[in-house]
């Protein structure tokens, strides 16, 4: 326990605890959304193809 | 080398909605894992010797003078039951998926609960012979008296725990592509609430703690050991349909 | 591509302004704590974390025991998508935890049932994933992940009781005993603590939604790739 009375001085540390939190959130959200992205750019190329496929269905 | 078809339709024989029809499914189970070690011993040399390299290597990482010693034997002990126990587990259900043993058994007209029993009796049995060897061995290197029954107690019980989990997480692991490194990685997390109060219980008895204290660890480990035969009882047809 | 759902967007931004009020809450009206000071204030966000970790499992074993019985494919999606929000909820709440520790016991890291418990159900989960990759048939998958979420989610409470046991017959001095008391004084304390766990409740909830859209284009995906594959040959 502190001899002196006064709460210590934590305010860095409580800082770095949301800095951490939040960072953890927002890192987990902007992998979703690079995961997103990524699909639907594969979508547009297959689709794509399909559509080229099925204008050109001899080769 | 293993003829599967022979034990299986000795299985098949056996079958039968009784209590004892299932005894007799579960004996034989455990009797064509025993014939096919007796066969060639390769199971139980590997985790005779994998489990003696394990109790040297201790030696050159800890300390281990008369001191220390006696509290780090319950950990050492265990450590080398859980890695020596791995590799049982490994080879006892990789080789029921190499030699299609498996399929043939699921293709018997037997209960899979007396497939999951007669695999964790099998194997808790090889884990039991390992340890009944290692024991005195590890007596005999550190002058440790290994000899109470407390501590055979909290083997025997703390190695049913560990194989009852062990044989479902294997039957899963040997079907992956990963095989045999999966399993410690499945196993060791889910398998420490019996482990801790094993390793506590050991502990006890090796310091001949009052036996009034060691009871409720004792105790804990049975009710998780009865937890998790029941989960993983109830759980293991799922893990061998085809 | 369907266009996110009008309830996902509502979601979405109640998800928002609930952490924006939560933010105000736990830095500002919350008092300050006598002994600890500021870091303190982390704890809120700290369990709450925790909790929706623990939610998160719940509801994978849940989904885990429901693919068994009716063996529906989105159940299965679901409790793929828990696990995985799981794992960063319960990151969150094993590294916040370790920073609340450190001012107040000096140490990075405290043998305290709770964090110990935490990490091994992280290693639980992170299990599950490899056992998820180690599987190609998708039914297969399926079933041992369930039956492995079945099981994880069942040993990690009784960790907890063992290791809580050990050290009530063994006080060791690391921590602060139950951090859930430890400074937890006055009715604004259980005020914000209560909306944080709502807060972060709905965190999950938004992250699932949206976790389990994108598992559903990845599949989408998936056969459409099967199909053109097929047509060329």
């Amino acid at each position: 326990m502190n001899p002196i009375d006064a709460p210590i001085d934590t305010f860095n540390y409580m800082v770095l605890g949301y800095a951490v939190i939040l960072g953890c959130v927002v890192l987990y959200i902007a992998s979703l959304a690079l995961r997103f992205r990524h699909l639907r750019r594969e979508f547009e190329v297959y689709e794509s193809i399909a559509r080229d496929e099925t204008d050109e269905p001899n080769r | 080398m293993a003829k599967p078809v022979e034990s299986d339709s000795q299985i098949s024989k056996t079958r039968g909605s009784s209590l004892r029809g299932y005894l007799r499914v579960i004996g034989a189970i455990v009797w064509k894992d025993i014939a096919a070690e007796l066969r060639n011993r390769q199971m139980i040399s590997a985790m005779l010797v994998f489990a003696l390299l394990v109790v040297l290597i201790f030696n050159f990482a800890f300390e281990l003078d008369i001191g220390t010693r006696e509290t780090v034997t319950s950990g050492v002990l265990w450590v080398t039951f859980a890695f020596a126990g791995t590799l049982g587990l490994n080879r006892s259900m990789a080789m029921e998926k190499d030699r299609d043993c498996q399929d043939g058994l699921l293709l018997a007209p037997i209960d899979r609960s007396a497939l999951y029993f007669g695999k964790v009796i099998g194997n808790l049995l090889f884990m039991l012979i390992v340890e009944a060897i290692i024991l005195p061995l590890y007596s005999v290197l550190y002058n440790v008296n290994l000899f109470l029954p407390g501590l055979a107690l909290v083997i025997v019980l703390g190695s049913w725990g560990y194989v009852a989990v062990g044989t479902l997480l294997a039957t899963m692991a040997v079907q992956t592509r990963m095989r045999d490194v999966l399993l410690p990685i499945l196993l060791f997390p889910v398998v420490l609430p019996v482990l801790i109060p094993a390793l506590k219980a050991s502990n006890a008895f090796l310091q001949a703690f009052e036996v009034g204290d060691i009871m409720p660890w004792i105790n804990i480990l049975i009710v998780y050991d009865l937890i998790f035969t029941a989960i993983a009882f109830l759980v293991f047809e799922y893990v061998v349909e085809e | 591509m369907e266009p996110m759902p009008k309830q996902l967007k509502i979601l979405n931004w109640l998800t928002i302004a609930l952490v924006a009020v939560g933010l105000y809450l736990t830095i500002w009206y919350a008092p300050r704590e006598a002994i600890m000071g500021d870091v303190q204030r982390v704890f809120y966000f700290h369990v709450s974390a925790g909790w929706a970790g623990a939610l998160a499992f719940l509801v994978a074993a849940l989904s885990g025991a429901l693919f068994l019985i009716r063996r529906e494919r989105r159940w299965d999606r679901v409790a793929m998508a828990s696990v995985e929000i799981g794992v960063v909820f319960t990151f969150i709440n094993i590294v916040s935890g370790s920073i609340w520790a450190r001012p107040i016991w000096n140490t990075w890291w405290t043998w305290d049932p709770r964090l110990v418990t935490a990490t091994i159900m992280e290693l639980v989960y992170l299990a599950y994933f490899m056992l998820r990759q180690g599987v190609d048939d998708p039914d297969r998958r399926a079933r041992f992940a369930a039956v492995y979420s079945i099981l994880g989610f069942l040993s990690v409470p009784l960790t907890f009781l063992s290791i809580r046991f050990f050290r009530s017959i063994h006080p060791v001095f690391f921590g602060a005993g139950d951090a859930l008391s430890a400074g937890m004084e006055g009715p604004r304390m259980w005020v914000v603590f209560i909306f944080s766990l709502l807060t972060f409740s709905f965190i999950y909830g938004t992250f699932l939604w949206h976790r389990l859209r994108l598992q559903e284009l990845s599949e989408r995906l998936e056969i459409l790739k099967m199909k053109l594959l097929s047509h060329e040959s």
